[in-house]
């Protein structure tokens, strides 16, 4: 693994923009993620609790 | 594994701005090493809480009879001790070093959900507060032990709904921060950053995170459960109501087993960077050690009930958890080898850091392989509930977990303040936490082989020298962390300044930042080869 070196220290707005706008649609992909995530956790607890009432 | 050429400051960054001054900083942060400080930080406040609650319990067991405390005061010291030590020392020291870490080593400018990741700390100092001031009501604390075995732990007086509302407060805050980690390494790593080419750390809480998710839901409902046979009227584990108390041992070991490899795997990912470095070689074996973090993950969803061979189970389930357990042996048994054959032939330095990762390679097999004597079901109904059970845990709680936090502390400390810690200081802490936890468990072994039972505050005599020589051990490994503790100030406030690489055979993205990081950092992805 290598890794180019990227000057961000003073980035050109438009490459600034273009970060910005990438970390916006990473974190949109990764609330999708966690929502999914919470689901299943919530599933797990209450489905859990259901089922040894179903004993 | 990686050659990174150094990266720039981001500081400059016009969109950039610096912290937030005073509380509202740490209150409202939403940094990743905001949020990472304030995790170690809480959690080596609860290592010492917890410390000065084991220290209670080693004077009292210094001589047979009662000197101290009265015994019911005990029990709760035991109980409390494990659960601050679990829920709040190792494991948010652990999600401490993934909030500092995993975006830096992935090239992420933050964790996924900042937000959330705020929420997770702040839920935490409630729910300690909570279990904490539980000592101080009308019948004291609970003192059933960690593992809340009903009916016992029904016995516990008004502290009841405070520990278990604690207890789903720590839950939530876990799960919440296994997700954000899921979140974070699954979307946010830098362009090239391929799951195969994530450092071992990440790869390790990765592993963990899923762990958490799938079994802090099942302690949380085993907790609500034992909630609504107190006081709604259920009989989940009544037996007079048609309930079974032995379901809640398998409930809760069906969460306290894979709970045990969450605070193992993280420490595993320490220990594969902190061997390389030193060692001057890549990780010998890189894929293998993915593989075996894995395969140990999913063994111990199926080995739970090695916790109660002697509750009576079938002669086929003894047999299967037995050889489950049996099993684990092998994928550790790749790490240690990894970690032996990355060493061989290496141009070994013997910093504090590499220090405390040797003892742990050594000691945490001491602790799998009592591991594997106590997996052996006939022999495990000699040592069942003695304090060679205790010894064991021990040797993997302590200088496996705790000991792997104090290497990465020290091997990250300068990266993170600026400042080099004092490395002969460091030295004389890692010696007398060596002799002093080898001192303090390794007789403990003894005592349980000639039957000394754990969770009892007084013992036959037979039992006194052993214990004594314990004690001594526990003193001198608790009050050696007073000097961690210095060690620690004394770097954030001040020291030989670190270079941004600081350790000569350091490779991975963190280290192409300066030290210390600023703020924010990777705004503008690196791209990974």
């Amino acid at each position: 693994m290598a890794v180019k070196m990227v000057d961000s220290s003073t980035p050109p707005e438009d490459e600034a923009g273009a970060a910005r706008e990438r970390v916006a649609r990473l974190r949109r992909a990764a609330r999708r993620t966690a929502l999914a995530l919470a689901v299943l956790a919530g599933a797990f607890y209450f489905g859990f609790i259901l089922s040894m009432m179903g004993r | 594994m990686s050659t990174a050429s150094p990266a720039l400051d981001h500081d400059h960054d016009h969109e950039h701005h610096g912290p937030a001054r005073g509380l509202k900083r740490w209150l409202l942060t939403t940094n990743h090493k905001d949020i990472g400080t304030l995790y170690l930080l809480f959690s080596l406040a609860m290592f010492f809480v917890g410390g000065a609650m084991a220290l209670v319990i080693r004077a009292e067991l210094f001589q047979p009879g009662m000197q101290i405390v009265d015994p019911h005061f005990f029990n709760q010291m035991t109980t409390m001790h494990a659960l601050i030590m679990v829920f709040g020392a190792v494991m948010p020291a652990f999600v401490g070093l993934a909030n500092w870490l995993i975006p830096m080593m992935i090239g992420a400018p933050d964790m996924a959900l900042p937000r959330m990741n705020n929420w997770s700390f702040w839920i935490l100092p409630f729910a300690f507060t909570l279990l904490l001031s539980t000592l101080f009501i009308p019948g004291g604390g609970p003192a059933g032990g960690w593992t809340l075995y009903p009916p016992l732990v029904l016995q516990t007086g008004q502290a009841f709904p405070f520990v278990i509302l604690a207890i789903h407060m720590m839950g939530v805050s876990s799960i919440m921060g296994a997700i954000n980690v899921i979140a974070t390494i699954l979307n946010m790593r830098a362009p090239g950053m391929t799951l195969m080419k994530m450092p071992l750390f990440v790869w390790t809480w990765l592993i963990t995170a899923f762990l958490l998710i799938a079994v802090m839901p099942v302690l949380a409902g085993a907790v609500t459960m034992l909630l609504t046979d107190k006081y709604f009227g259920t009989s989940f584990f009544n037996a007079a109501g048609g309930g079974d108390p032995v379901l809640f041992q398998h409930i809760f070991w069906f969460f306290g087993h894979p709970e045990v490899y969450i605070m193992i795997l993280p420490a595993f990912g320490i220990i594969s960077h902190i061997i390389p470095t030193f060692a001057r070689k890549p990780l010998f074996g890189y894929a293998s050690m993915v593989y075996a973090t894995a395969s140990i993950a999913f063994l111990s969803f199926i080995v739970w009930a090695h916790h109660m061979f002697t509750v009576g189970m079938p002669l086929a389930g003894i047999l299967f958890f037995m050889y489950a357990t049996m099993l684990i042996a092998v994928p550790t048994g790749v790490k240690v080898f990894n970690w032996v054959a990355t060493m061989w032939r290496g141009s070994m330095t013997f910093e504090t850091p590499m220090l405390f990762a040797i003892a742990f390679v050594i000691l945490f097999t001491i602790g799998g392989f009592s591991g594997l004597m106590l997996s052996i079901a006939p022999a495990d109904f000699q040592y069942h509930d003695t304090y060679f059970v205790v010894a064991h845990f021990h040797y993997v709680l302590v200088p496996g977990s705790v000991f792997s936090l104090m290497a990465a502390a020290y091997y990250w400390l300068p990266k993170w303040t600026g400042h080099m810690y004092n490395e002969t200081l460091g030295k004389v802490h890692f010696w007398l936490s060596v002799i002093g936890v080898n001192i303090l468990f390794f007789p403990q072994h003894f005592l349980g082989l000639a039957g000394m039972p754990r969770r009892i505050p007084d013992y036959a005599l037979q039992f006194t020298q052993f214990n004594m020589i314990s004690t001594v051990g526990a003193f001198i490994f608790g009050l050696s962390q007073l000097l961690f503790l210095y060690i620690v100030i004394q770097t954030i406030r001040g020291g030989a300044k670190a270079t941004d690489q600081v350790w000569d055979g350091a490779k991975g993205l963190e280290w192409t930042l300066s030290s210390p990081p600023p703020y924010h950092t990777f705004t503008t992805a690196p791209e990974v080869k």
